[in-house]
């Protein structure tokens, strides 16, 4: 038995532009909402889901700030034609840069239903009072108006507040101030077969900070799917090569990655505390459990080895790798 | 607080309890993933379209001599057999890549890796493609690979990027970061000091959907429509209106649902462009879809980096330093997907989470005979590799003081007031409360009776 532990600090949700850019294209991304008459929304991004969420967590970045329930708010993104230019989803910046992007263009969004809201409840900006999804008049809560109101004048056939055009809609293109620095403590316990050298993950303890949680069930899927990455990486995977240079890992019987049968209950937890300069505090959560875990488990691996006399082996922790590390013989390089 | 109190504290049935705004509730995508009726690349059938198959290298590094596609032209469902000097006639064998290296979108003049594309065709099914494959005849001159990076610099190593004008050996770029003088001083000085190589080996992100792409040309109007497995959409979209000439408003990228990305999704691969090439010299729409084998020995591995780290101390344990020399295994090609003032992406954040004197890394990246890419697989762009490096670094910093791994961490934490706290390698970390964190981990795993139960000494690993 070995117990590992680490403790990671990323730094994730590149930008800002000026320090950062792809052959010449700033690390920033848009955002455009749209309100249609009654009150439902479609949001529109320049960053792209592959599996994790992004038609719910964006929906529900909306649905904060302006108070239409994320149901009744569309995500388009992936389609260039019908989106705003950005840099996309990679290095965990989706919620870190176009989350910043959803917020800011919602706000924007807000303060022009305030100016309506104004002239239809007869009184100035400064004396309404925003409620998730309405806006009333400060002092009477019974004379209000809720977005939905606010979205059929605007689209109506009364009047609106001197200047102000019809519509209600917005697009921001958010460049942000800094990356976002997620980070964990991790503990992992080990069990090692002493006659076969197969390593078997019993526990995995993982503490994630990533600031203000948008919906905790994407977050915790997104641990539990990049805990089980780390597994793969720490005991099974290895794109490896002989010495003509043939891949040996060219097919999914020879390039091992874990199952549920692998991997223990993952047992996660996490503490908040947010980004000083994210529109809502939020950093980037997709990577921090691959980028955590496998120093755990290796950690946990050695320590269980220490009586070995073993003080380090290298990844892939295989039961051969293992194997060899028990007799004192060293990692094979490659 | 643990993920389990949290769900108990929230309700979360169904979505008719679902929050306006943060909190928990179901996926609005999962209906459609679980009926089925995700719409992915693979999908998208137009009429008329056509399929696009790759031959590639067999061997990781040879001299193309002659490559015969008289017979594969033959075949009755064939529409085009395209090679590297076709492309070339039409300046597109080469391709940027993200990291302003080249990369042959099929090549020219050697193969650089097992599996580099070659050739492609494209028939009137998939069968038929894959089928002619075997048709095309290339005549290689084998030459000696370069597979370990750590011997890609001997003097007697054979030069891969012979592309490259004047170029005599695999050396990719050298960069630094950190205070070297003052780094060597604080290690001159320390009472510890504890050395260890390590190996992060090369991964594959292995998403459940491969790389592939519909390429639709309409010659009348001029414009394409690709779609394409990619994170970055409007990214792509931008370097295709470089690299082919085509106008950007004329392109719409399209990106439907994708079945796992982890940075492997980022880079434009060969196979895209020549789907696109494939739809414009036929004039139909053209699908290319790679199978498990293609998508693990050719698209953008991740790791791949051989690392000395030291790391200098107090005997009470106060970290003062940590140095490290890095060799970066690139692969045949610079085809890395990072910011391109960061080339070893953020590796700089090896100092960890720990407030310390001084620092300094050194990467040196070298050409192999290997698939290109580098930065994919959920990797924070290096981060990943940092983190290993520093982790194991201060867990054998640990052992050397004997010393618990958590208490030894703790000492060394940033402080909370340290806020915004600028690194030894210039990294400004915007906020952290490290230690209430590491404690609520230990108290989640009972962490005190869980090292007291551990079974020490001889023969004691089970």
């Amino acid at each position: 038995m070995g117990i590992g532990v680490a403790f990671f600090t990323e730094a994730v949700g590149a930008g800002p532009r000026k320090d950062m850019d792809i052959l010449g294209l700033g690390m920033a991304d848009g955002a455009e909402l749209r309100v249609h008459p009654t009150g439902k929304a479609v949001v529109r991004l320049s960053c792209q889901t592959q599996g994790q969420g992004h038609e719910t967590t964006f929906a529900q970045l909306v649905a904060e700030e302006i108070g239409i329930p994320p149901a009744d708010i569309e995500v388009v993104h992936g389609d260039t034609d019908n989106t705003p230019f950005g840099l996309g989803t990679f290095g965990s910046r989706s919620t870190p840069v176009s989350g910043g992007a959803a917020v800011m263009v919602a706000r924007k969004v807000r303060d022009k239903a305030r100016i309506i809201a104004s002239g239809m409840l007869e009184v100035s900006v400064a004396d309404l009072e925003w409620q998730k999804g309405s806006f009333h008049v400060k002092g009477d809560p019974t004379k209000s108006v809720t977005i939905q109101d606010i979205a059929m004048r605007a689209h109506g056939g009364g009047d609106l507040p001197e200047g102000l055009e019809g519509g209600l809609e917005a697009q921001v293109c958010y460049n942000p101030a800094n990356l976002t620095y997620p980070n964990g403590a991790y503990i992992c316990v080990v069990d090692i077969d002493p006659g076969t050298a197969k390593v078997t993950v019993r526990r995995f303890i993982a503490v994630d900070d990533c600031g203000t949680r948008i919906n905790p069930m994407i977050i915790e899927g997104q641990v539990h799917g990049g805990l089980t990455d780390g597994v793969g990486m720490a005991l099974m995977e290895m794109i490896a090569f002989d010495e003509d240079g043939n891949c040996l890992g060219a097919s999914l019987m020879d390039y091992l990655i874990p199952t549920a049968l692998e991997v223990p209950d993952w047992e996660t937890g996490f503490t908040v505390t947010p980004s000083p300069h994210h529109p809502i505090g939020a950093k980037g959560v997709g990577e921090s459990a691959t980028v955590g875990s496998p120093p755990a488990i290796v950690n946990a691996v050695v320590d269980a080895l220490k009586p070995f006399g073993v003080r380090h082996a290298d990844m892939p922790l295989t039961p051969s790798r293992v194997w060899d590390a028990m007799q004192g013989r060293p990692t094979p390089s490659f | 607080m643990t993920a389990a109190e949290d769900r108990k504290a929230q309700v979360f049935e169904d979505n008719d309890h679902k929050p306006v705004g943060h909190g928990r509730m179901l996926r609005k995508e999962d209906p459609r993933f679980l009926r089925g009726k995700g719409h992915y690349v693979d999908d998208v059938q137009l009429p008329g379209m056509l399929h696009l198959a790759i031959l590639r290298s067999p061997v990781a590094h040879a001299r193309i001599v002659n490559i015969d596609t008289t017979a594969a032209e033959a075949h009755p469902k064939v529409k085009a057999v395209v090679t590297g000097a076709a492309l070339a006639e039409q300046g597109l064998a080469w391709m940027p890549t993200l990291s302003n290296d080249v990369q042959a979108v099929l090549a020219t003049d050697k193969v650089r890796f097992q599996g580099q594309e070659v050739a492609f065709v494209v028939a009137e099914d998939r069968y038929a493609a894959r089928d002619a494959l075997e048709l095309i005849d290339v005549e290689y001159d084998i030459l000696d690979p370069v597979i370990d990076a750590r011997h890609a610099l001997d003097p007697s190593a054979p030069v891969i990027r012979d592309d490259l004008e004047g170029k005599t050996n695999n050396h990719c770029f050298d960069w630094e970061t950190g205070d070297k003088a003052a780094t060597d001083a604080v290690f001159a000085a320390a009472p510890v000091v504890v050395v260890q190589d390590m190996v992060y080996p090369r991964v594959h992100p292995a998403p459940m959907e491969t790389c592939g792409a519909v390429a639709d040309y309409e010659r009348i109007d001029g414009k394409l429509t690709l779609w394409s497995t990619t994170q970055a959409p409007h990214a792509h979209r931008t370097l295709y209106a470089i690299v082919a000439g085509l106008p950007e408003h004329k392109i719409r990228v399209i990106s439907p649902d994708i079945g796992g990305g982890f940075g492997g999704k980022v880079p434009i691969y060969p196979g895209y462009v020549c789907a696109i090439v494939a739809s414009i010299v036929t004039g139909k729409p053209v699908k290319w879809m790679e199978d498990r084998s293609e998508n693990l020995i050719s698209t953008g591995f991740a790791r791949d980096y051989v690392m000395r780290g030291e790391i200098a101390a107090t005997t009470e344990g106060k970290i003062l330093a940590i140095r490290t020399d890095v060799l970066a295994d690139h692969g045949a090609f610079n085809a890395a997907a990072t910011p391109v003032k960061y080339p070893a992406g953020f590796f700089g954040v090896f100092t960890g989470s720990y407030d310390i004197e001084a620092a300094f890394c050194k990467v040196t990246a070298v050409y192999t005979n290997k698939a290109p890419g580098g930065v994919a697989y959920a990797c924070s762009i290096r981060i990943t590799e940092a983190v290993y490096l520093v982790e194991r670094l201060v867990n054998c910093l640990a052992d050397e003081l004997e010393m618990d791994p958590t208490e030894l961490r703790i000492k060394n934490f940033i402080q909370p007031e340290q806020f915004p706290y600028t690194t030894k390698t210039g990294w400004v970390y915007d906020s952290g409360n490290y230690e209430p964190t590491m404690r609520e981990a230990m108290r989640i795993a009972e962490y005190d009776e869980l090292r007291v139960s551990r079974p020490r000494g001889a023969r004691a690993a089970s």
